[in-house]
């Protein structure tokens, strides 16, 4: 069996596993132990495309390169991780006790079909199931969104419902249209759609046909990766959804949108001049950034002010596509890996506090430090490496973005990057400080103070790996990693010049 | 038998063209259920129109997408979508964000810009489809409005519905249809409309109970 039937097979297997297995508390472990065989299938991709280049599987049906290599392994460890987390948070949970295993495999029947979808958005060729699977991932999550079967649950899940699948109808007309030049030069071909044909006959393309299609293909991906100003049911959909559910959501899947657009961009910048493309996300990628930064200032919901910076971030990550530089490009999958880490960190962190407060809001956490030996120092430091303060990794991809925007003129650009970074820098160092160092919360209502201690010893233990992989990678990144990366970018970037990219980025560090 | 290409082309356009009619008699429309039979007969119009495209041109898989669209959209959506506005005691008069005269307007607005947006690419078509390209995209449009400008969920679930009859006939018109595979995904598409369904039977439901408590209170 090839690697990338074994990556698919992988969920629906640990699927069958969950459901068979009786005992409460080894549901979620076995999940795990599955999981865990998923990230290695998904090291093991990545080694060998790294070492004899890209892969096709089931007659031409899969298509895995570096890029692909990339999401890949962040879809594989954030679900590791999330799925590590799930094990205590899911039995503790505070919106309701889940204590029939029968509500627990429903909830992992959920998980797993997301995750199942996710990957096939990432290792498929052709761009009509490219668009299948990114559909199925609004089914299966909105699902995981509602699970609480609150009123609120319910209402997010409607408007995510909606204005993704509406989005979405707009990327299918763009799809529908490179078909359409593709069947104009090339005749009626079952591979017409493929992304690795398209792209070895890319310069014979209507460049006309292929503007529109992208237009397209931006505002309908771009819905479901949470650009401004058609982020509207992402604060809501990410704050109410369980929340290692929220940590895939914002970790990973407005990824594996972005990666969509990523791959349609590479697509048409090869018939068209570059420009095109990259000043639309430029205006995308710095409106997002600047619609985040009020509403992050504001926030008093902890899991929406996380919503809210993942809108910063994957503005971010735009900007970065955008200034269309190696350097560039290369930063800007960093900060795609980096963002991904940090952010399901400071969910889980965000899951402790609400399970120890019993509340989500943010005024009524404050003193974290002194109730919780682990959840209260990680708070604080995750916070600060998620405003981007060195030396922690999102301050290194950011500060990459920003030399590369600044090599590429892009005053303008650059200044309100910097602007809006500052903003939110400053709302996010004030509301995290607060949480972690304010006073002990005085006795809830009840009448009961809170006792310091952790929740369980299996949600503190999944903190640990991410806040390792956010140390090492402020400091340098490792380097299977970092040639993936730079494999990544040249797929990107075609025809970037390689040994002076390589010369930059350790000039940098 | 063998049909002359123009008179197939005018037949094509003809059929296209009474589908975004539809389109605005269900903007125009006042009462739910007409909404709904006037989706069903939109659905029939598009079945009808990919089965005469694909006796046209010989595009074979069309015939398979035009009877899903028979069985699925025309017969079973409509009635499940009346079974649940029946239970549910839905309120037949449709509640209007944008009311329905400068909605039409609006509508018109839309077609204009379809055609505006298509124009460039037009030169490339195939003859016999090349102007559905445009009403294609202003069914889309006209869709989006309906869930914009009107109220109910239901509404809005039919407004969905007619972005997806929007979708399928560009498919149809700029490709004879996608690889079988692409088409089906397409369907896909209802699955998500089912989904909203049951979200918004949830929402009535517990809107309903707490009605009841406060009465009983």
């Amino acid at each position: 069996m090839g690697l990338e039937t074994l990556l698919l097979v992988i969920p629906l297997l640990t699927l069958l596993a969950v459901l068979v297995t009786p005992s409460f508390p080894w549901i979620g472990r076995i999940h795990s132990v599955g999981m865990l065989g998923l990230l290695g299938v998904s090291v093991l991709i990545v080694q060998t495309v790294l070492s004899r280049g890209s892969r096709v599987a089931w007659g031409e049906f899969l298509y895995v390169d570096a890029l692909s290599g990339l999401m890949i392994l962040v879809v594989a460890l954030i679900s590791f991780l999330v799925s590590l987390y799930s094990v205590g948070y899911m039995t503790n949970d505070v919106e309701e006790k889940i204590r029939t295993p029968r509500k627990l495999k429903g909830y992992y029947v959920l998980l797993d079909s997301f995750i199942l979808t996710m990957l096939l958005v990432c290792t498929t060729n052709n761009l009509g199931a490219l668009w299948v699977a990114i559909e199925a991932t609004t089914l299966a999550s909105a699902l995981l969104v509602g699970y609480y079967n609150k009123k609120t649950a319910v209402e997010a899940a409607w408007n995510y419902l909606m204005i993704c699948a509406v989005g979405i109808s707009f990327a299918l007309v763009g799809i529908v249209l490179t078909y359409y030049s593709a069947i104009h030069t090339l005749g009626h071909t079952e591979k017409g759609l493929n992304w690795s044909y398209l792209m070895s006959v890319a310069t014979e393309l209507d460049p006309t046909v292929l503007k529109l299609a992208f237009v397209f293909i931006l505002i309908g991906f771009g819905t479901k990766a949470g650009l401004a100003p058609m982020h509207t049911w992402l604060p809501d959909a990410h704050s109410e959804a369980p929340t290692p559910v929220s940590a895939l959501l914002s970790g990973v899947l407005l990824k594996c949108s972005f990666y969509g657009i990523l791959r349609f961009a590479i697509l048409v910048n090869q018939s068209v001049d570059a420009q095109f493309t990259s000043h639309l996300l430029l205006f995308f990628g710095i409106l997002s950034l600047g619609i985040a930064a009020p509403f992050i200032l504001i926030q008093k919901n902890i899991k929406r002010l996380l919503a809210y910076s993942s809108i910063e971030h994957m503005g971010i990550i735009t900007v970065g596509t955008a200034f269309a530089s190696p350097l560039a490009a290369y930063a800007a999958l960093l900060h795609l890996f980096n963002h991904a880490v940090t952010k399901s960190l400071l969910f889980f962190v965000a899951g402790n506090l609400s399970l120890k407060y019993h509340t989500k809001e943010m005024e009524k956490m404050s003193g974290a430090i002194r109730l919780m030996p682990v959840t209260g120092p990680l708070l604080l430091v995750g916070g600060m490496a998620l405003a981007g303060l060195p030396p922690f990794s999102i301050f290194v991809s950011e500060w990459l973005i920003l030399t590369a925007g600044i090599k590429e003129y892009q005053w303008l650009a650059c200044t309100l990057f910097v602007l809006f970074l500052l903003i939110i820098f400053g709302g996010l160092v004030y509301h995290f400080s607060q949480m972690a160092l304010g006073g002990r919360p005085a006795a809830s209502e009840s009448g009961e103070g809170l006792l310091p201690g952790e929740i369980s010893r299996s949600v503190v233990t999944s903190l640990w790996v991410p806040i390792l992989l956010i140390a090492i990678m402020g400091w340098a990144v490792p380097g299977p990693l970092h040639s993936l990366l730079l494999e990544a970018t040249k797929i990107l970037i075609q025809n970037a010049s390689m040994p002076g990219l390589l010369e930059e980025i350790q000039r940098r560090y | 038998m063998m049909i002359r290409p123009d008179l197939g082309s005018q037949l094509v356009n003809l059929c296209s063209a009474l589908l975004l009619l539809t389109a605005f008699a269900i903007v125009a429309q006042r009462r739910l259920s007409a909404c709904v039979d006037l989706y069903a007969f939109q659905s029939f119009l598009l079945a009808g129109t990919a089965a005469l495209v694909a006796f046209l041109t010989g595009m074979h898989h069309l015939y398979i997408a035009a009877g899903l669209n028979l069985v699925i959209k025309v017969i079973a959506i409509p009635r499940v979508l009346k079974q649940i506005i029946q239970r549910l005691n839905v309120k037949q008069e449709i509640d209007f964000v944008i009311n329905i005269p400068p909605a039409l307007l609006i509508s018109g607005g839309l077609v204009i810009l379809a055609y505006d947006i298509i124009e460039p690419v037009l030169s490339m078509g195939f003859l016999l489809t090349k102007d559905s390209l445009a009403i294609s995209l202003a069914i889309i449009l006209v869709g989006f409005l309906m869930m914009v400008a009107r109220r109910q969920e239901v509404t809005q679930v039919v407004g969905f519905l007619v972005i997806e009859n929007g979708l399928f006939l560009l498919a149809t018109a700029a490709a004879y249809g996608m690889p079988l595979l692409v088409e089906l995904g397409i369907f896909f598409d209802l699955l998500v409309a089912g989904l909203m369904t049951g979200a918004f039977i949830h929402r009535t439901q517990e809107r309903l109970e707490n009605q009841d408590q406060a009465g009983g209170g």
